[in-house]
């Protein structure tokens, strides 16, 4: 194996695949990428952590074909260090690699290609062209409240559907819950999969640096194959092995018929809460009272002291007080753009819907606490 | 008068007796009742001290020899005898004390039975010498097996003295179920000592031959007897309680619960003036401790309880050693609220945190044994990791920083990989990225002043070792052995060692938020800096007494804030836990749960926000455990108070669990608001005070 590529090029498929290579696991390899030279101008960069694979093809000029495994950061590091645009990188005995560039020469060791875990192929799945805008939107408006107890797996991810017009994600702790639709033209599913949240974090990354196309597949578990979510942006293949568990019915759980409304400014709404949570704790909450003409904040803790404010508000359907984690409604209301939003309460033990005046089509619910 | 007569008639040829029912000999009768009276040399000097202050005595001297086997010698200066009671005190049922049966409800004597003189008598060799005030002579009788031998008069002051001389020697059977010498002294000090707590107005004095174990002249009151018998340790922070609830008063003596031991022996329990054994009593009290004294440990603590006469019956057991009250609940609450309510002022807790700075004790505040193991081993941590390095220059913050936290690397931790390329890891802390970040949080850290600062001059006094401080709290251990006359009188020695010793420097307040925070070590402790002192926190301890300490407060006003589910969560619980959890659904309400609970399935709706969802299902499965109606023996406080502890230990930070400087400055404002909070629910200490005089020493600078 003997090629010269372009650093940005090579840079490219390095800096995502280094993200994804495993320094922490028990299988030195997967700290490893895999290069690949194949026929003249083809390099394939690939990197797993055996949930989540990348793989780019990078354009090369190829002396000789042929592969090998070289550490991910440290290969990153010295490709970007690099004084000069075009990098030389050659095999040489006992799986070291040389790597030049301008006058500059480095040896890293490195391990033989063919022990690199198999990188999942997308040979037998049809991919959709949708837009990487919307798509990130989706992301962003729902990874936040995945939730992280690692022993709730099932819920250690956003749950995608889709019918082919309309996709929808959706995403729980158990406390708190967003959900966004989106006209999205992705595959059509029979039923909807869980996409693990570091999965997402990753798609997130690829769609950061990829134009507004990208195309994306999904491997579902009937298929008999491990069920995959694919995403290609360019010529940069993400695999991202699903969460094969049973999200819950989180339908049921999204008030549908809420007796009470407050409109309120969010960014007046977001504020007063923040000032709030200094008084409050996670493990306190914050409360708000609904009046006619108002909605009144107020927190205490009684080894700091006690806000109150009163905020301007629409509100319909009578007077209730009712006590919150202040974190999970910040958190819902900073990743809404509207002016003004709904929220939507029932009694003060009933799940409150907040959602943006303006868009329908995205939601949070959060569970009361009882203070 | 010879009060017995030869039983020889009675006998009958052993071989045709087989069976048959006779009428025992009244020698044997003696020695029968005896036995119920006279169990070892210990329940002789008992019952001669009791006459004594019966008598009215205000000097009671105690002799004994070879663990009171061969001689007991009782001298008091109270009332004495005429020659005609001293014959009858000797006589079964003769007494001075009681003359109707309604008079046992309103003793006021030690004795009441008239069995102690004749019992003791029936199985020694007694001689007693007695002059009433108003007499010019003494009586001096002599009885041999049961019968007087000897009648005369003798000069002597007024006053009694009574010798019990070879206990038991006409009883081989019983002679031989005595212990060695010093186990009977010790039994005969822990009497001795016993009577004299309830007895402060009397001065007593006991003497194992020519060793002095106890002297403890006429005191002002309780509390200063309690000290002077308790040893200068435990008496020091001895803290004086009343209360008074139904009728019952309480009167106690409490020692910090650092003090607290592995067995009973330190809970000492009067009704009246009379020591007693009661469970329920000890329990009460234990209670009354609550948390801050670990499971299967007992505090030291002198607790009196006076009951109206007619709510105690003291007749029922031959030794008079326990009592029973007609309303026993009403007694052991009384004892449990006064006890809990001087526990929560946590008297002493001040003065562990008053030891100033360069002050002479390393006091690892509270714990015992485990704190002081817990000393022992950072010690020589310290010694250890520390080796040869000199101070650090001031201001050489990066350096010191790794001076200060050096580590032993961990077997499994992986060292940094050559691929990192970095500098090798020094060990600041843990492994990992994070040395760094604790490095520039201690460069951070405000009025952070290297450890080399001088320190003023005043606070340099000749400090302690490691091995003094922890051969210190590890004889609190020996407390607990067989041999208390040994540990008294160390006591004693101990006493004007401290007396003479300075005291501590500061008595200004200690506020947890005027420490200054330098840094995590692996995770668990935060290492902090006080005006001359480095005070180490177990981060996990801390946090879990402020949590606890919250939801007590909100458990009591029904206000424990709860988080409401989204999908109700099926927990995966025994069927016996769920049963035990069903059963207390209101205490659980109280808590902050919602659940429903069934033959088959638990299904969660909401759980208090404090607790830490991941670990919801161990703490309800604990919970269970905790309010488990073990025998109806647990108040119901008592059970939720278990409750509490495990909500808030489950809702604290870990040891492992890395802290923002946020989160340690929240916690260390939280913990001065917080009672109660030199130790955890579960009576581990919270802090560890080292003095930047000791640090000194130990780099010898001193
Ligand atoms: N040290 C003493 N000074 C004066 N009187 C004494 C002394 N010891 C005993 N007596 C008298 O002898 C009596 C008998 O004593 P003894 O101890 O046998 O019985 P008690 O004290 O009346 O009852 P108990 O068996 O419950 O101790 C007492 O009631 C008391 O009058
Ligand atoms: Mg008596």
């Amino acid at each position: 194996m003997d090629i010269r590529i372009q650093k940005s090029e090579f840079l490219r498929g390095l800096r995502l695949a280094q993200n994804i290579a495993d320094r922490k696991s028990t299988m030195p390899m997967l700290a490893n990428v895999l290069l690949r030279a194949s026929g003249k101008n083809e390099l394939l960069v690939a990197a797993t952590d055996l949930n989540i694979s990348l793989s780019a093809e990078l354009g090369s000029q190829n002396e000789s074909e042929g592969g090998l495994t070289l550490g991910a950061k440290a290969l990153y590091d010295i490709v970007a260090s690099m004084p000069d645009d075009e990098v030389h990188l050659a095999r040489r005995e006992n799986n070291w690699a040389e790597i030049r560039a301008g006058k500059v020469r480095y040896r890293l060791a490195g391990m033989p290609d063919r022990d690199f875990p198999q990188v999942p192929t997308t040979d037998d799945v049809s991919f959709s062209q949708v837009s990487a805008k919307t798509l990130r939107e989706m992301i962003d408006k729902t990874l936040f409240s995945v939730c992280s107890d690692e022993t709730r797996f099932h819920l250690n991810g956003v749950f995608f559907e889709s019918d082919g017009k309309t996709a929808c994600m959706v995403s729980t702790d158990g406390h708190r819950l967003s959900k966004i639709e989106r006209s999205l033209e992705a595959p059509a599913l029979s039923a909807g999969i869980i996409i693990p949240k570091k999965g997402v974090a990753e798609i997130k990354r690829s769609l950061d640096g990829g134009g507004d196309a990208c195309e994306l597949a999904v491997q579902t578990p009937a298929q008999h194959q491990t069920p995959h979510f694919y995403l290609r942006t360019g010529t940069i293949t993400l695999a991202v092995k699903l969460i094969e568990s049973e999200f819950p019915p989180y339908d049921q759980v999204i008030p549908k018929e809420n007796k009470r409304r407050a409109t309120i400014d969010r960014g007046i709404f977001l504020d007063a809460l923040k000032r709030a949570q200094l008084m409050s704790s996670e493990t306190r909450g914050v409360k708000l009272a609904l009046e006619d003409e108002k909605v009144e904040v107020a927190g205490d803790n009684p080894d700091v002291g006690e806000v109150h404010e009163e905020l301007p508000a629409a509100c319909e359907g009578g007077k209730l007080a009712i006590g919150f984690n202040p974190k999970y409604v910040v958190d819902l209301l900073s990743h809404m753009d509207a002016e003004q939003v709904h929220v939507e309460l029932g009694d003060e033990l009933d799940p409150c819907l907040i959602r943006p005046a303006e868009d329908p089509s995205y939601l949070g619910v959060v569970m009361p606490m009882r203070i | 008068m010879g009060p017995r007569v030869s039983a020889d008639e009675h006998r009958e040829d052993p071989a045709d007796s087989a069976g048959a029912i006779e009428v025992l000999p009244p020698e044997m009768i003696d020695q029968i009742a005896a036995g119920e009276v006279v169990e070892r040399p210990a329940s002789v000097v008992k019952e001669l001290v009791e006459n004594a202050l019966d008598a009215g005595a205000t000097h009671i001297t105690v002799d004994v020899e070879e663990g009171g086997k061969r001689l007991i010698r009782v001298l008091d200066n109270g009332r004495g005898m005429s020659a005609k009671e001293a014959e009858l005190s000797l006589r079964r049922h003769a007494t001075s004390k009681l003359r109707s049966i309604d008079d046992l409800f309103s003793l006021s004597t030690m004795g009441f039975r008239g069995e102690a003189l004749p019992s003791i008598a029936a199985v020694s060799n007694l001689a007693m010498i007695t002059r009433r005030r108003d007499a010019t002579a003494a009586t001096r009788l002599a009885v041999q097996a049961g019968a007087i031998a000897e009648r005369r008069e003798v000069g002597a002051p007024v006053g009694t003295q009574i010798e019990v001389a070879d206990l038991l020697h006409n009883v081989p059977a019983r002679q031989k179920f005595l212990k060695g010498e010093a186990t009977e002294a010790s039994h005969i000090t822990e009497a001795v000592s016993r009577l004299a707590m309830a007895h402060p107005e009397v001065h007593f004095r006991l003497r194992h031959g020519s060793r002095t174990s106890i002297d403890a002249p006429r005191a002002k009151d309780g509390l200063e007897r309690a000290k002077k018998l308790l040893g200068a340790r435990a008496g020091a922070d001895l803290h004086a309680v009343e209360g008074y609830e139904q009728g019952v008063r309480v009167r106690a003596y409490l020692a910090s619960p650092a003090r607290a031991q592995t067995t009973a022996r330190g809970v000492q329990l009067f009704v009246g003036r009379r020591w007693v054994r009661d469970r329920s009593l000890l329990h009460a009290v234990v209670m009354g401790y609550g948390e801050l004294v670990p499971k299967g440990r007992y505090p030291v603590a002198v607790v009196f309880v006076d009951a109206p006469g007619e709510r105690v019956d003291v007749n029922v057991h031959p030794q008079k050693l326990e009592v029973r009250f007609s309303d026993q609940r009403a007694v052991c609450a009384a004892v449990r609220h006064a006890v809990s309510r001087a526990v929560s002022r946590a008297p002493w807790v001040e003065g562990a945190l008053d030891v100033g700075a360069g002050s002479l004790r390393m006091e690892p505040a509270g714990g015992g044994a485990r704190a002081s193991e817990m000393a022992a081993r950072y010690a020589e941590a310290r010694a250890s990791a520390l080796g040869p390095a000199d101070r650090p220059a001031q201001g050489e913050r990066r350096g010191l920083s790794e001076v200060a936290f050096p580590v032993a690397p961990r077997g499994e931790q992986v060292g940094p990989s050559p691929a990192e390329g970095g500098a090798p890891n020094r060990g600041v802390i843990g492994a990992g990225g994070r040395g760094g970040a604790e490095r520039g949080r201690v460069a951070r850290a405000p009025g952070f002043t290297p450890a080399s600062d001088p320190v003023p001059e005043r606070d340099h006094r000749p400090a302690e070792n490691w091995a003094r401080v922890t051969g210190d709290v590890a004889s609190d251990e020996s407390d607990t052995g067989d041999v208390p006359a040994a540990s008294i009188d160390a006591r004693a020695g101990e006493a004007s060692i401290s007396a003479t010793g300075p005291m501590p420097a500061s008595s200004a307040g200690f506020a947890f938020s005027d420490l200054t925070y330098l840094g995590q070590l692996e995770r668990t402790y935060l290492v902090c800096e006080a005006a001359g002192e480095l005070v180490l926190l177990d981060q996990h301890a801390a946090h879990e007494r402020v949590v606890f300490e919250r939801l007590r407060e909100r458990y009591q006003d029904r206000k424990i804030p709860a988080q409401a589910l989204l999908f109700p969560r099926e927990l995966d619980l025994e069927a016996g836990e769920r049963a035990s959890l069903a059963e207390h659904a209101d205490t659980l309400a109280g808590l902050g749960f919602d659940m429903d609970l069934t033959d088959e399935a638990a299904s969660l709706r909401a759980y208090p926000a404090d607790l830490r969802e991941h670990e919801l299902e161990k703490a309800l499965s604990e919970l269970a455990g905790d309010l488990a109606d073990r025998g109806g023996s647990r108040a119901v406080e008592e059970r939720s108070d278990r409750a509490i502890a495990t909500i808030a230990c489950h809702g604290s930070v870990r040891a492992g669990d890395q802290l923002t400087d946020g989160e340690v400055d929240a916690l260390l404002a939280a913990l001065d608001e917080t009672p109660r909070r030199t130790h955890c629910p579960h009576g581990r200490p919270v802090l560890l005070r080292i003095s930047v005089a000791e640090i000194a020493r130990r780099f010898g600078r001193t």
